[in-house]
């Protein structure tokens, strides 16, 4: 028989225990029957012998090992029919722990889905990602001929796959052309993560072959949105990039790899995949480990194949070096906000369970008679502090189950305010194994951090007799408001923490705002295209595009301006992140040049956006063509690079990627206002490049027009594609959408920190006040005592406000000396601001109970002993 | 029939409940009459004793029991060995076998030094 089955069967148990004793005694009383006694004599001797039946079924009960279980059980019926009765504190305790929890929960699933659990492959840390790096350690991709030449050589892998993003455009007869993401991918990629089709066929070996028929496989997004899901998409043609390519496969739903890709092509079909030469690094490749080879012996592997190569290439290769990483390392987050946003979560939780602590504490006071009574009757310390564990515990588990609900409720929301584009398609606010894990141990742990104290505190109770009329005694009063005391410190510590971030929270915010304002978004639409570089191979065609689209847009009556740049502002896609070099500097190049972005604008750009060149000039019609290198920078760069000097007329270089990628000395003409390129506190350093010289492949256009959003894009539509039908344009928002977007993911993360902060303010000033209220509640007495014995009102009150002061002071000594050892940024204007108010949010809560201390009758007051 | 008690040393209890169940299914009350009877009435099983030992033995899996008719008419929860059991007793008695030479050598020699 089990242990369970010894748990769950106690009454048969308890039955037979009875019955088989019972039958011992029968056979006794037989036996002496037979050898002559009398029946009740024979009876009566058994009895005495046997002793006492209950005692020996106690200890063969014992014996079971499921006795401390049925006690906990016992504790457990007990521990919630009192918390059935006292439905308010019990209301308020558990609200208070679920949200704690719920937030501490909600922060954790988010800190796993982005940093731990990674993209959904089987095995992934057997699924090694590949790079290089060059001198300067700067991670780069592989080049095909690298690539290639890394497959021959390596044995490590079961394959080596390569891919690469691409957008391209899908075009058919019956519906217009629209832009997708895509990726190049070797043909046995999917096969190496673990994914297949659910529709049609994986790439085989004979995609892969230069010159084999055109394939292509559909996420299922697009075979859904484009084609009705239909089967017959299987085997249909369609233009990819004007090309003719053949869907051979689905995939399913939730594959987007590597970044949101709905398209997938072989990588051979990459135009002039061969010719690339061998530093054009531009591929990612994975593989999968072979059974019993581990990362070490890869890594040494793929190292020795970058030396190898390194020496037979030295031209492109010397200063490059092969890496392996397993694929997660990539893909989950390594940014500190996530650590941030967990110790947060954590810290709600504590200032959650000390309120709930300073609850018991204060509870405990009118629970002294009761204990002292359970004290007398025998139960041992341990059974007295057991039973406060476990009315720990229920309340725990409630706040968990509280929490859990808070914790799904806000995920959503977030993640509805995060958009359906607002995070990598792998990323999914779930609970797994691990959220449910920490949950669990988070609940656990609370206990002991709110329950444990002011239990040890209770079960002290029997040593000291407390069956007093009221269960007072002086020295219980002091140890209580002891404890009181402390969680008061804490409590205060921790609001100040809180109240100080969100000061900071607030002005970053605020600071933001502003920033962006430069730019007054009414009337601005923005919209994409992007010229393929097979009907459009070099900058002579994009110029004549983006010039005949320009030109015949000008002509159109409702539209006022129209500008083409490389991107727009407040969005950071398209400007690309560049070292720049300037003059000044060149006699001692540094090692690590600053970064800067750049923007390729036409000479339509600023006034298109109604902003004017402060100083110097605006580009004109010459700039970008041979022997007019100029560039304009805006007001961050120089006041960065420049402070108190004009910059125009001084010259800079831009350098990026490898050292090779060098642009010409360029000179400064002019210096643009300090507009946001991306959203964050501080504004970054632009460089504006003329777009004449090299006009960008995918372009933004921004146009005024005083016509609706659908208005303009129609006229837009309508001029692109009759140049060229094939041209779909996409990604159309009016500038203020582009503007709420770029606040979108900081003012989120600020909304979010704003709301947990507040909620954990809330919380501490709450038990701020209940805790003060309490603590100058339990001094009633005494206070009117010393009103009866003639104390000045005044002095009274200064009693009080000494002793509040006192703790509140050290609490905020606390919080100062917290908030250099946690990595939170506060200052001493925020410190002091957040000390004020939690001052001030302390004399209220004790101002209440101290005039009522002040008011008493003392007669009545002497009387309650 | 208040017999000379003798206490039982800690832990032959089990060994001398295991030596009589290995004789055949039997009950408690024969357990304790079969172990009063083989020493001669010299060791008596207190009751107090008898059934928490047998019911420990039972949930360690080295005895097993059924509730057979028994001679009196009654159901009567007999105990029987398991594998383990046998096995636990062969150990038990071959240990037990060396402790008691031992102690009885050591006697032996004392006496023989110290007349």
């Amino acid at each position: 028989m089990t242990w369970w089955h010894r748990l769950w069967r106690r009454n048969r148990l308890e039955t037979e225990l009875d019955a088989e004793l019972r039958d011992h005694v029968e056979r006794q009383v037989a036996e002496e029957v037979r050898s002559g006694a009398l029946e009740p004599v024979a009876r009566r001797r058994a009895r005495l012998q046997f002793g006492g039946l209950d005692q020996i079924k106690e200890r063969c009960r014992d014996v079971r090992g499921t006795r401390w279980l049925d006690e906990i059980w016992q504790d457990l019926r007990y521990a919630v029919r009192l918390l059935a009765k006292h439905r308010s504190f019990t209301a308020v305790a558990v609200l208070a722990l679920g949200i704690g929890i719920g937030i501490n929960t909600a922060m954790v699933t988010m800190f796993i889905a982005h940093t731990v659990r990674g993209l959904p492959v089987a095995n992934a840390d057997r699924v090694l990602l590949l790079s290089t790096q060059d001198d300067r350690a700067r991670r780069l991709g592989f080049s095909y001929a690298d690539f290639e030449d890394a497959r021959t050589a390596s044995r490590s892998y079961e394959g080596l796959a390569a891919y690469t993003g691409v957008a391209a455009v899908i075009g058919d007869d019956d519906q217009p052309s629209d832009r997708y993401q895509g990726a190049y991918v070797s043909v046995d990629l999917f096969r190496l993560i673990g994914e297949t089709p659910i529709a049609g066929r994986d790439f085989n070996a004979d995609d892969d072959l230069l010159g084999a028929p055109a394939v292509a496989i559909l996420g299922s997004s697009v075979w859904r949105s484009r084609y009705g899901a239909d089967p017959a998409t299987l085997g249909r043609t369609v233009r990819v990039d004007g090309r003719l390519v053949t869907v051979v496969g689905v995939m399913p739903d939730q594959f987007r790899f590597p970044n949101g890709a709905n398209l997938w092509l072989p990588i051979a079909q990459m135009p002039e995949l061969l010719e690339r030469p061998r530093d054009v690094r531009g591929l990612d490749i994975v593989g999968r480990l072979v059974d019993g080879v581990s990362l070490e012996e890869a890594r040494t592997e793929i190292d020795r194949i970058g030396s190898t190569l390194a020496a037979a290439y030295p031209a492109s290769n010397a200063e490059i070096r092969f890496t392996a990483r397993p694929i997660n390392d990539r893909f989950n987050a390594n940014d500190p906000v996530w650590d941030r946003f967990v110790q947060i979560g954590f810290i709600v939780l504590l200032v959650a369970c000390t309120n709930v602590a300073g609850l018991l504490v204060m509870r405990s006071v009118s629970r002294t008679h009761e204990v002292s009574i359970r004290a007398s009757l025998g139960a041992t310390r341990w059974q007295l502090l057991r039973q406060l564990l476990v009315e720990s515990a229920v309340l725990a588990l409630a706040g968990g189950i509280v929490g859990l609900g808070v914790s799904t409720v806000g995920l959503r929301a977030i993640r509805r305010a995060l958009g359906a584009d607002g995070l990598p398609y792998w990323i999914e606010y779930t609970m797994d194994a691990r959220v449910f894990g920490v949950l669990s141990v988070v609940c656990l742990g609370s206990v002991f951090i709110f329950g444990l104290m002011p239990a040890i505190h209770l079960s002290k109770t029997r040593s000291r007799g407390g069956l007093t009329a009221h269960g007072f005694t002086v020295a219980g009063e002091m140890h209580t408001r002891r404890l009181t005391g402390m969680f008061l410190i804490v409590q205060v510590g921790l609001a100040l923490l809180f109240g100080a971030m969100l000061v900071k929270d607030l002005g970053e915010y605020r600071q933001s705002e502003w920033a962006m304002r430069v730019v007054d978004p009414v009337d601005l639409h923005t919209m994409w295209i992007s010229l393929p570089g097979r009907t459009y191979p070099t900058d002579h065609e994009r110029h004549r595009f983006y010039d005949r689209v320009t030109m015949q847009l000008d002509e159109i009556g409702t539209i006022d301006d129209v500008a083409v740049t490389s991107a727009v502002p407040f969005a950071p896609l398209g400007a690309r992140q560049r070292q720049v070099a300037l003059d000044v500097t060149a006699a001692s190049m540094p090692d690590t040049l600053p970064s800067v972005l750049t923007v390729r604008v036409d000479d339509a750009y600023f006034d298109t956006l109604g902003l004017e060149v402060g100083t110097g000039r605006d580009f004109n019609q010459l700039d970008g063509t041979p022997g007019h290198a100029s560039a304009i920078v805006n007001r961050r760069f120089a006041d960065i690079h420049f402070p108190g000097t004009n910059p125009v007329g001084q010259r800079l270089q831009l350098h990026s990627g490898t050292m090779d990628d060098v642009t010409p000395w360029l000179t400064i003409v002019g210096v643009a206002p300090m507009m946001d390129q991306r959203a964050g506190p501080v504004p970054d350093p632009v460089v504006f490049l003329p777009s004449r010289g090299t006009p960008p492949v995918t372009a933004a256009l921004i146009v005024r027009s005083s016509r609706t959003l659908t208005a303009v894009t129609a006229v837009i539509r309508e001029t692109v594609q009759r140049l060229d039908p094939d041209l779909p344009v996409y990604r159309v928002r009016t500038m203020a959408q582009v503007l709420a977007d770029a606040r979108g993911g900081p003012r989120m993360s600020l909304q979010l920190f704003f709301v947990v902060a507040s909620v954990a303010l809330g919380l501490a000033a709450i038990g701020l006040y209940a805790l003060t209220a309490h603590t100058v509640a339990l001094r009633t007495q005494e206070l009117g005592i010393r009103m009866a014995l003639g104390a000045e009102r005044g002095h009274v009150r200064w009693i009080v406000v000494r002793r509040v002061m006192t703790h509140v002071a050290l609490g905020i000594g606390a919080g100062v000396a917290l908030s250099t050892v946690l990595p939170f940024d506060t200052s001493a204007p925020t410190l002091a601001a957040g000390s004020a108010l939690l001052a001030a949010a302390a004399l209220a809560a004790a101002s209440a109970p101290m005039r009522r201390a002040t008011r008493f009758d003392p007669a009545t007051v002497l009387r309650w002993e | 029939m208040v017999s000379p008690k003798q206490d039982l040393p800690q832990g032959t209890l089990d060994m001398l409940i295991l030596q009589v169940v290995a004789l055949g299914p039997i009950h408690g009350y024969a357990i304790a009459r079969r172990i009063q009877q083989i020493s001669r009435d010299v060791l008596q099983v207190p009751q107090g004793s008898l059934y928490p030992a047998l019911h420990r033995l039972e949930n360690r899996k080295v005895l097993k029991s059924a509730w057979k008719a028994s001679d009196t008419g009654r159901d009567a929860k007999f105990y029987s060995l398991t594998a383990r059991g046998r096995r636990h007793l062969e150990d038990e008695t071959a240990s037990w076998a060396r402790l008691s030479e031992a102690v009885a050598l050591i006697l032996q020699t004392a006496k023989g030094e110290t007349p």
